[in-house]
């Protein structure tokens, strides 16, 4: 075999998730070398705490742009769980993480029925329903806070608590990982998500239920998005429908990083993780640098758009070795 | 593939170096031990070396607190002559040699609480602290702190301490103390104008935020009282195309007055032109437009939140060392830049801090999505970055309750020396006096009450009686509110309790 054919396969294996690991290999040693402080414990615990909830939606967000569609609602689905939810705070944190996450889930699978009945875009369908969430999360608790505290004991936990030094949020997202990636790697219905996300028509031709998948993508996208609040406003202090405000942004371009293609069929779950774990040394690296708020925005930008153009052109030369 | 091979190397090697030299160019000029730090330590030891005859003014200072526990009452307002005089004088001084003649403003000099606050607005920027200089110059200070309204008290009035009216918010349903009704710019209930008409006002008002949601409630209670007056609320959303339509919408709907709370200045002003023009008049309150000659401008206290925060640090770090010196690092968390809130307050902040040569600012963090989990994010990495944090000095309640959330994570309540983190903030919510009361967690709080629509609401109600009223009307220059109402450079400041009836937010 040719070192072209071999250089090809090493970055092509498991959906490009070589890739992922290159570039997160880079920034951690980049990391090292540039900024040694984002290795002490508690920076660790930092990261590990604070971009967990943003991972977590963007596991969600992936399993939707691997069926080929794409869900911009996950923040107003975040704010309407939780604030609805966080009604029920005050009498059983049980009950108030069930209402959330019922009403995420149920918002996801609302999404896709839109989608599937609709036929209109999803990117329009899910930006409207955005809306629609937000606004009705305001109406709900009258634009206004829900304060946590002390008191909500469970919701604290699950935010602050660490179990062997690994914060819970982290656990969270590790649970989280694992089962998704079961599904997509390990079943039939991953199968048919990748079928359908690749070639919606060449699927549905060959039997799959497209709709279906999709509904259920979108479903778990939901899901996803409802379990992200719960670390989240313990974190914060505070539950409040603009908590989540660009968190649709920030999941997507993890994804992106990640190696997930919005074209659909393309990525993995296992590449998402990669892709939060890159994003989250990334930021990490440059606030603690000291550059400066400006010169963050500017650098996270760029390196971005650079890690982005990497992966299109490593796909690109695989594309023409497969062709050749 | 010998080609491809080397692109993809070359563009790897490329991202790579522009990494490097981005991060490698930051961490020597923003970390500690770069030479803005040693400079710092240089400056450090002079201001120590200044210290010993500053002491006793400091200490005498700090005894003669007690006595005067009792808080004046205040008003907003400049050119006072002996303000003008002491700001003349002090403009000259630096180091302990300004600490102590801020001392003995009120003892030596007589100034009144108010006038001292007025006296801290009123400091030029000094020379003694290039680094905030230049931080002052470079970040164009000058043009929020210039260019914001300088009102004067409407009919000289003066609040005192446990005025205003309880009642409960229209819009948030929380119950609330509104410190300036009925009194201040009075109107009284019943009909206005023509009781055979029903007045239209417009309301321009994001829809979510419980500061926001507040400043509602405020309007609305006014307008409660007054029977032929129907409001008409347009949330815009912090879309000022849409606030721009809204306006427009008003306009052609030929309602009676406008009152908004304008979120950009510049942007917010071209409408507000073309309801002038429509011959509708339009109240601001809170943040002001581009459009200088709107009818009415209702102020808030911005200026005195900087001056108090930046008198508090000063006040603070010369009590770490009993009044020997002035020397600490300082971080900013701000809030998104382009800000009236963010650039007055912080402006007027580092005026007062430009006369500390030992003060270090070690960063200024914008928290650019202004909201919670970003602030928290923040104060983590800074605490991160910076092991030798002595101050945080924050842009609002959420920044504030942020930082020391980050503190309390980070195990850096307490600082090397034994001290508390200093932490101060503005915006007095319900969960910031928590954690000042419970805790002691955060040592001041600059008060910022949304209970100020109500005055936007009379003002308009003057006007459509066809009552004349300024153009500028202020609100009162409210003292800080510190752990235990500390006297600071003569400045009886209140405690929890003197102004917790005034919280605004859902009960904690």
């Amino acid at each position: 075999m040719s070192n072209r054919k071999k250089f090809s396969q090493v970055l092509a294996a498991g959906n490009g998730i070589a890739i992922s690991a290159i570039i997160l290999v880079a920034f951690l040693i980049a990391a090292a070398v540039l900024v040694p402080k984002v290795y002490s414990p508690v920076n660790l615990g930092n990261i590990m705490k604070i971009y967990s909830p943003v991972g977590i939606m963007a596991i969600g967000f992936s399993l939707v742009a691997l069926s080929g569609e794409i869900d911009i609602s996950m923040a107003g689905v975040m704010a309407l769980s939780m604030m609805t939810g966080s009604l029920l705070l005050e009498q059983n944190e049980y009950l108030a993480f069930a209402v959330i996450l019922l009403i995420g889930t149920g918002c996801g699978f609302l999404n896709g029925l839109l989608v599937t009945k609709t036929r209109v875009p999803s990117l329009i369908i899910t930006i409207g329903m955005s809306l629609a969430y937000r606004g009705l999360a305001d109406i709900i608790v009258s634009g206004q806070y829900k304060y946590i505290t002390e008191k909500h004991v469970l919701t604290t936990q699950v935010a602050k608590a660490s179990v062997l030094g690994i914060p819970i949020p982290f656990f969270i997202l590790l649970i989280v990982f694992l089962v998704f990636w079961i599904l997509t790697s390990r079943t039939q219905f991953g199968k048919n998500l990748y079928y359908t996300g690749a070639n919606s028509r060449a699927a549905w031709l060959s039997g799959i239920h497209i709709y279906r998948v999709k509904t259920i993508a979108f479903t778990i996208c939901g899901f996803c998005a409802a379990l992200t609040c719960i670390p989240l406003i313990g974190q914060v202090g505070m539950a409040f429908s603009g908590i989540s405000n660009n968190y649709e942004i920030d999941a997507l371009a993890i994804a992106v990083l990640g190696g997930i293609s919005l074209d659909g069929g393309r990525g993995s779950i296992l590449g998402t993780l990669c892709g939060v774990l890159t994003m989250s040394i990334l930021l990490n690296m440059l606030a603690l640098s000291g550059l400066g708020t400006f010169i963050e925005t500017m650098a996270k930008g760029i390196l971005i758009i650079a890690v982005l153009y990497m992966f299109g052109f490593v796909n690109r030369k695989i594309g023409i070795t497969k062709e050749a | 593939m010998k080609k491809q091979l080397k692109k993809f190397i070359v563009l790897a090697v490329a991202l790579c170096l522009v990494s490097s030299i981005l991060l490698t160019g930051c961490a020597s000029t923003g970390t500690p031990e770069s030479s803005g730090g040693a400079e710092s330590s240089e400056a450090v030891a002079e201001s120590s070396e200044a210290a010993p005859a500053s002491s006793e003014a400091a200490s005498e200072s700090s005894e003669a607190a007690p006595e005067s526990s009792e808080a004046a009452p205040v008003a907003a307002g400049g050119g006072d002559e002996l303000v003008e005089q002491c700001v003349a004088e002090a403009a000259m001084l630096s180091d302990m040699d300004a600490v102590n003649y801020w001392n003995g403003l009120k003892s030596e000099k007589g100034l009144t609480d108010d006038q001292i606050i007025q006296f801290f607005i009123d400091l030029p920027l000094s020379d003694a602290n290039p680094q905030v200089k230049a931080l002052y110059e470079d970040e164009g200070f000058e043009a929020s702190t210039g260019n914001y309204p300088k009102a004067d008290m409407y009919e000289g009035y003066v609040w005192e301490k446990g005025e205003g009216v309880e009642a409960t918010g229209e819009v948030t349903g929380n119950s609330m103390k509104l410190p300036y009704s009925d009194d201040y710019v009075p109107v009284d209930a019943g009909p206005i104008g023509d009781p055979s008409k029903t007045y239209r006002i417009g309301v321009m008002n994001l829809d979510s935020g419980a500061w926001l949601g507040d400043l509602s409630d405020s309007i609305y209670y006014e307008a409660a009282r007054h029977e032929n007056v129907e409001l008409i609320p347009m949330m815009y959303e912090g879309d000022m195309n849409k606030y721009s339509t809204q306006m427009d919408t008003l306009i052609a709907d030929g309602v009676d007055a406008i009152i908004i709370w304008p979120l950009i200045e510049a942007s917010a002003g071209p409408a507000v032109e073309r309801a002038e023009a429509a011959g509708i008049p339009c109240i601001t309150v809170d943040r002001t437009t581009s459009w200088q000659d709107v009818t009415c401008r209702i102020t808030g206290n911005f200026p005195a939140n900087g001056a108090q925060m930046g008198m508090y640090t000063v006040w603070a770090l010369a009590k770490e060392t009993n009044g020997e010196s002035v020397a600490g690092n300082v971080v900013l968390i701000r809030k998104p830049a382009g800000s009236t809130a963010d650039a007055t307050r912080c402006g007027y902040a580092l005026k007062v801090l430009s006369y500390m040569p030992g003060i270090n600012i070690l960063q200024s963090y914008f928290n650019q999505t202004d909201g919670r989990e970003e602030a928290l994010m923040l104060a983590q990495s800074a605490l991160q970055a910076y092991d030798d944090i002595d101050v945080m000095i924050t842009g609002d309640e959420a920044m504030a309750c942020t930082a020391y959330e980050a503190c309390k994570e980070a195990d850096r309540l307490t600082k090397a020396n034994g001290e508390r983190m200093i932490i101060t903030g503005t915006d007095e919510s319900r969960e910031y006096f928590h954690i000042m009361d419970d805790y002691a967690g955060i040592d001041m709080c600059a008060p910022y009450t949304p209970f100020i629509g109500d005055i936007g609401m009379r003002a308009a109600v003057k006007i459509l009686d066809g009552e004349d009223v300024p153009q500028d009307i202020a609100t009162p220059n409210i003292p800080m509110v510190t752990l235990d109402g500390a006297e600071i450079f003569g400045l009886q400041t209140m405690t929890t309790a003197d102004w917790s009836e005034y919280v605004w937010g859902a009960e904690y």
